[in-house]
């Protein structure tokens, strides 16, 4: 828009300018057509004058009469005058050139042929003179001097005219170009009129959304469930309220507007006034102050109010927003009761918690004593049950020894006069006594197994279990007629002494019990099973009764008579305790006369976390 | 008897034990020169002099002792403890008896300096095998056996 209306601007401008130019070039042209006119008319002036000045010189050659000869010197003076005259005017080279170079002298000549006959007449030569007259050279100058005018005349003329042509082409072009930039104004004129009409229409439309912008804000203003109201600082004066101003303040909207609010009596909370400056003062608005205001009712009512400044015609004021929140702050007084009493609830209960806490810790105390006396109690029984093992070993082998020791001299000194059946009954006692040394190096044996630590390596049960039977195989020669069965045994974590001691129990029970058997087989085995790696020795000996089979790993519980199977009835207790304290498991599987199973498992986690 | 050089000295509190230990000694010519004391108290006296054995000199070493561990007064462990911190003594290899192989007091015999043990079983045949063992030592102090 303001491009166009420079564009316009300048448009207009050049208009003008061109327009001043081509008059004042017309107006040039038309002096020089007046100087033309003018110097044509000195020319024949000119003309005038050198036929003047012959006809002077004849007149006076002819006549004799003076009055001649004061023509020719007039005409004379005026040749000069007119000359200089015309000298001054020319300025084309051309024409000055023939005015100095042709016409100048010619005049010379003519005026010095006058003075020639004026001379001959003076000298009374006067025959002389007209045979001059009659010569016709005074003619020819004349002639020559209107034929050079001539000339010039018709180069001015000529000139003039190439200068008219000129300028007609120059207006002619001008012309055009003052059309183009009519035309350029048209259409810039145009779009701005357009662009007028656009704006035009857009203030129009403006104000439209202006005054139903002000309508809505009227309505949110009027129509707001919240109390709103409008003051003047200056005065303090209330300036416009809502109806939800007049409900919540039970006031009429004629006692409120045109009054200060002191007049109101709406101010009349303590402190409220001094809370309002401050926050306006530090914030430039008041945000959600709540306060308690008493009506001229006497109701109680609880106000959360903001004010914010706006400008109104200019000047500045303040508008208010005031929620009732009474019912929020009863609410609100009521949940603080309920919390007092909850807190009030939860200080017994912590309280009563304490008390059980100390009640607690009285009995966590008590019963650490407890452990503790315990514990002590049982390290002392464990020092005891030491002592009492150590006594068992020492003291109760002692009197065996004796007696052993000394039915041996008996023997040995007075054997030679005994009795076979003397010699029997010592063998019984010797028999009775040895027995009694193993049952307790047995209960020794077992009753250490639970002190012992077990240190577990990994155990090549391949290689531990073949060793076991070389070595059975040279102290009894009893396993010579066994046939053994081994495939491959699993490697395993376990400490080696006691996993050996049960691998020795359970072979050497399987060949024990197989031996009624005239082909006695025994299969050794392994497998793995849920985390667990399973061995088992199998015979084809005299099996158990499944129903006892409960009894078979107790200590001193024995299946079978003693005079059919020797042994003291600890070897699987002892097994059964070691694979206990290895976290695996023993079992059984058996049948009279068909053989007996015996499987015992152990973990492989660390095995397996080992070797991965 | 007490002048006499004591090639092997048997400290053991129970004469039976000892009874039968002499016996079996004998029977293998192994306790010509033995000599018994009862107790730990008895052992260190002759050892070194003391006591009832104040006229021998520490220079007749015995060449062995058999030292019982469980024994009252002072145990065996006691008088090994002497007989190897003594510069004098601490050479005399000292074979400890014991009346089980598991006993807890053997780890410490060793430690101690003691140069074997000797179980006592019950089974007297096995504890002739191991009485005849302790030849061994003593073809190791004297290069002419005992007759």
């Amino acid at each position: 828009m303001i491009i166009a209306l420079t564009l316009l601007t300048v448009a207009v401008s050049a208009v003008t300018i061109i327009s001043i130019w081509q008059s004042q070039r017309i107006k040039n042209f038309n002096a020089e057509i007046t100087r033309y006119e003018e110097n044509r008319y000195l020319m024949q002036q000119l003309t005038m004058a050198v036929l003047d000045n012959e006809t002077g010189a004849r007149g006076f050659v002819i006549t004799g009469q003076r009055n001649f000869l004061e023509q020719m010197i007039v005409s004379e003076r005026k040749l000069d005058e007119l000359r200089i005259d015309l000298l001054k005017r020319t300025t084309h080279p051309v024409l000055s050139k023939l005015l100095n170079d042709s016409l100048s002298p010619i005049i010379d000549l003519r005026k010095e042929f006058s003075w020639q006959m004026v001379a001959l007449v003076n000298s009374n030569k006067t025959e002389e003179a007209k045979k001059l007259v009659l010569s016709g050279v005074g003619k020819h100058y004349t002639d020559e001097t209107r034929r050079i005018a001539a000339k010039i005349d018709t180069i001015r003329s000529s000139l003039l005219n190439e200068k008219r042509t000129a300028n007609e082409a120059f207006v002619r072009d001008l012309n055009g170009f003052l059309i183009l930039i009519l035309l350029i104004i048209l259409v810039l004129s145009i779009f701005n009129f357009r662009q007028l009409a656009r704006i035009y229409k857009r203030q129009k439309e403006t104000e439209l959304q202006l005054r139903q912008g002000e309508q809505l804000y009227a309505a949110l203003f009027y129509k707001s469930p919240i109390a709103k109201w409008i003051v003047a600082p200056e005065t303090s004066t209330m300036l416009d309220v809502n109806d939800s101003f007049c409900t919540l303040f039970n006031i009429a909207r004629e006692n409120v507007i045109g009054k200060t609010t002191a007049e109101t009596g709406l101010a009349n909370s303590p402190g409220i006034k001094e809370a309002v400056f401050q926050q306006l003062s530090e914030k430039g608005c008041v945000r959600n102050l709540e306060y308690k205001t008493i009506l001229a009712n006497g109701e109680i009512k609880w106000v959360s109010m903001s004010i914010d400044p706006i400008k109104l015609d200019g000047k500045d004021c303040f508008v208010g927003a005031s929620a009732d929140i009474t019912s929020i702050k009863e609410k609100e007084q009521l949940i603080a009761e309920m919390n007092a009493g909850l807190e009030q609830k939860v200080l017994e209960k912590t309280a009563e918690l304490r008390k059980n806490e100390k009640k607690l810790q009285e009995l966590n105390d008590s019963l650490e004593r407890m452990v503790e006396h315990r514990t002590a109690q049982l390290s002392v029984a464990n020092k005891e049950m030491e002592a009492f093992s150590y006594s068992v070993s020492h003291d109760l082998r002692a009197p065996l020894r004796g007696i052993i020791g000394f039915t041996n001299i008996i023997q040995e000194d007075y054997g030679a006069g005994m009795q076979e059946e003397e010699k029997r009954l010592f063998a019984i006692i010797r028999k009775n006594t040895e027995k009694m040394g193993h049952l307790i190096d047995d209960l020794l044996d077992f009753s250490r197994l639970g002190r012992k630590e077990i240190s577990k390596t990994t155990v090549d049960s391949q290689a531990l279990v073949q060793e076991i039977i070389d070595e059975m195989s040279k102290e009894n020669p009893r396993t010579d007629a066994v046939e053994w069965k081994t495939s491959q045994l699993l490697p395993v974590q376990a400490d080696l002494a006691t996993i050996r001691q049960v691998w020795v129990n359970l072979i050497s029970n399987a060949v024990k019990y197989s031996k009624s058997n005239p082909k006695p087989i025994i299969e050794i085995g392994s497998y793995s099973e849920a985390n667990q790696t399973v061995f088992f020795v199998k015979d084809n000996g005299v099996g158990f009764d499944e129903q006892y089979k409960n009894k078979l790993f107790q200590v001193f519980q024995r299946l079978h008579n003693e005079s059919e199977f020797e042994g003291t009835g600890i070897g699987l207790a002892l097994v059964q305790k070691i694979i206990t304290r290895h976290e695996g498991k023993v079992w059984a599987t058996g049948e009279i006369n068909k053989g007996a199973c015996f499987y015992f498992s152990l973990p492989n986690e660390t095995y397996a976390t080992k070797n991965s | 008897m007490l002048q006499k050089t004591v090639e092997i000295l048997l400290v053991e509190d129970s004469i039976d034990d000892a009874e039968l230990t002499i016996r079996e000694m004998k029977k293998h010519r192994l306790a010509n020169e033995l000599f018994h004391v009862q107790d730990g108290a008895e052992a260190i006296d002759y050892i070194f002099c003391k006591g009832k054995f104040a006229d021998r000199t520490i220079e007749q070493r015995p060449k062995l002792v058999l030292l019982d561990i469980q024994m009252p007064k002072l145990n065996g462990i006691e008088v090994l403890e002497a007989i190897k911190s003594d510069e004098r003594t601490k050479t005399i290899p000292v074979v400890m008896l014991t009346s089980s192989k598991e006993d807890p007091d053997i780890k410490r015999c060793y430690e101690l300096g003691a140069n074997s043990y000797i179980v006592k079983p019950v089974n007297f045949d096995a504890f002739t095998a191991a009485i005849r063992s302790i030849h061994y030592y003593w073809l190791l102090l004297n290069e002419t056996p005992v007759k």
